[in-house]
């Protein structure tokens, strides 16, 4: 029993150090290529998604910052605005069972049906394996992946980091501003921000 | 049983009432700001607006204080927050001809481990803000600050705040400073960032994925910790090698995932263990000169 859960502490303490690489995705470079499965067991790969854009969105439901966009519908506006468009967008969710936004797959399909949410698909992520990938910090942090797999944005949803609404009044849309530029052959004119928000609930570290 | 049913009914009905009480009570709580010197609490932290001197004296800086407490093992933010959170932020009332300086951020602890590294403030700290007052002018008897203070309160998950909170004080030639007082602000005092010494030589290249920051202190320092004043210049979480030299220390640095273009100065605080820390800004690219 005991030789079983070391093995297992082993085996968690290296799978965290190969996920987490000496330093993670930079503007500009491919994104890493990643599996993930969706709240209705179905496998989305990012490669799957060549010749789209792909938005990745990082989600804790009891992040105040997330909260700010998720009740005031910001959020769900720009993921029917952007999929309409022919945009991936994945919703991320790294949040270790027992920490502060973790959902199974039924709770998430609760939750995001009763917020009305349009994101492509929820990947659930517990292990963090894709968000430590990614290096993702934050909630809501997000990052933009470009029809040839390059990274083109990574940070803060917009410029008003609070978790207060009214503040979404007259932002900055930073994801709005990148997919624009993008699609409209420009290069990104603010392709790195600092992301705001709860730090994402990881498992604890072994 | 008539009169156990209406006994019944009027027990709910207290209880109706002073839950409308209680919940009036909370608005008010909250829409109301806090009395002259009052502690506003909100959910695992508290702040309280206070003077270092019992009285304005006109002409005379003033300084004022927002002191945070935290329960245990909650904290807030730095100026800069690191990985997430953010720091508090005050918007000042005050009467006309007084002026508000910045807050004196007093030296940070690295909070967290792993692949999140944040910067802030565990239990208690005071937030010391320099108040400018007009010159004497002799019609002002008591002078009101008032404080409407945000700030983001954080253990494992986050709690926002908001307080407005208040402080009277009289106006006088003289001033004292109570024991109490005195305490709290050369606490606060011994906390803050110093200048780094006018012999000190600090200079920073800029080496592929790394800065490697080289500090000239004039004797071997054995180990070093840089606190970054500008977001997204390096990696929080990214140990920081500290290789002693003769005269002073270098530490490697690992740069950002999210700095994009070419840094021109390192900013930031520079901490020799101890506590104490010294604000240090480092030309990057330039090569390191050697002090003899």
């Amino acid at each position: 029993m005991r030789g079983k859960k070391s093995a297992i502490v082993l085996a968690v303490a290296l799978a965290a150090l190969a996920a987490q690489p000496l330093w993670a995705v930079r503007v500009g470079q491919a994104a890493p290529d990643f599996t993930g499965t969706d709240t209705h067991g179905a496998t989305h790969r990012l490669s799957d998604y060549h010749g789209k854009f792909v938005v990745l969105e990082w989600q804790n439901r009891g992040c105040p910052y997330t909260r700010k966009h998720y009740d005031s519908g910001n959020m769900q506006r720009l993921q029917k605005e952007w999929t309409a468009r022919g945009v991936i967008w994945l919703t991320i969710i790294s949040s270790a069972p027992g920490k502060q936004g973790y959902m199974d797959a039924s709770q998430a399909n609760a939750y995001f049906q009763q917020m009305h949410a349009a994101s492509t698909a929820v990947l659930l992520d517990p292990q963090g394996t894709i968000g430590h990938l990614y290096d993702a910090k934050t909630t809501p942090e997000i990052y933009i992946i470009d029809p040839q797999g390059a990274l083109i944005y990574e940070g803060a949803i917009d410029n008003r980091p609070t978790p207060d609404p009214s503040s979404l009044e007259g932002a900055t849309n930073y994801l709005d501003l990148a997919l624009t530029e993008a699609m409209a052959g420009k290069p990104v004119t603010m392709p790195a921000t600092r992301p705001y928000g709860c730090s994402v609930k990881y498992a604890d570290e072994p | 049983m008539r009169g156990e049913g209406m006994k019944r009914n009027s027990h709910r009905g207290q209880t109706a009432s002073s839950l409308l009480l209680l919940g009036v009570a909370a608005v008010l709580a909250v829409r109301l700001p806090t009395p002259s010197g009052a502690r506003a609490a909100a959910a695992h932290s508290s702040v309280k607006l206070v003077a270092e001197t019992n009285a304005v004296v006109p002409g005379r800086r003033l300084w004022l204080g927002l002191e945070f407490r935290m329960d245990s093992g909650w904290h807030i933010y730095w100026v800069n927050a690191g990985d997430s959170g953010e720091p508090p932020t005050v918007t000042w009332q005050m009467p006309k001809g007084f002026a508000a300086g910045t807050i004196e951020w007093p030296v940070p602890q690295r909070l967290g481990q792993g692949a999140i590294v944040d910067y802030g403030y565990e239990n208690h700290v005071l937030l010391l803000v320099p108040v400018s007052t007009p010159a004497p002018a002799g019609r002002l008897s008591d002078v009101q600050f008032a404080a409407r203070v945000e700030w983001l309160a954080c253990k494992e998950v986050c709690v926002p705040a908001r307080a407005s909170v208040r402080l009277d004080l009289p106006v006088s030639s003289r001033a004292t400073v109570s024991p109490a007082m005195r305490a709290l602000f050369a606490g606060a005092r011994a906390r803050l960032p110093r200048p780094a010494p006018r012999s000190w030589h600090a200079a920073a290249s800029d080496e592929g994925d790394d800065f490697v920051l080289t500090i000239e202190t004039g004797k071997r320092e054995r180990t070093a910790t840089f606190f970054p004043l500008v977001p997204d210049q390096i990696r929080n979480s990214a140990p920081q090698a500290a290789h002693p030299t003769s005269g002073g220390v270098r530490l490697t640095l690992r740069k950002s995932d999210l700095l994009v273009g070419r840094v021109k100065w390192l900013r930031g605080l520079i901490s020799f263990g101890g506590g104490a820390a010294y604000a240090v800004a480092a030309p990057v690219g330039h090569p390191p000169r050697r002090v003899k």
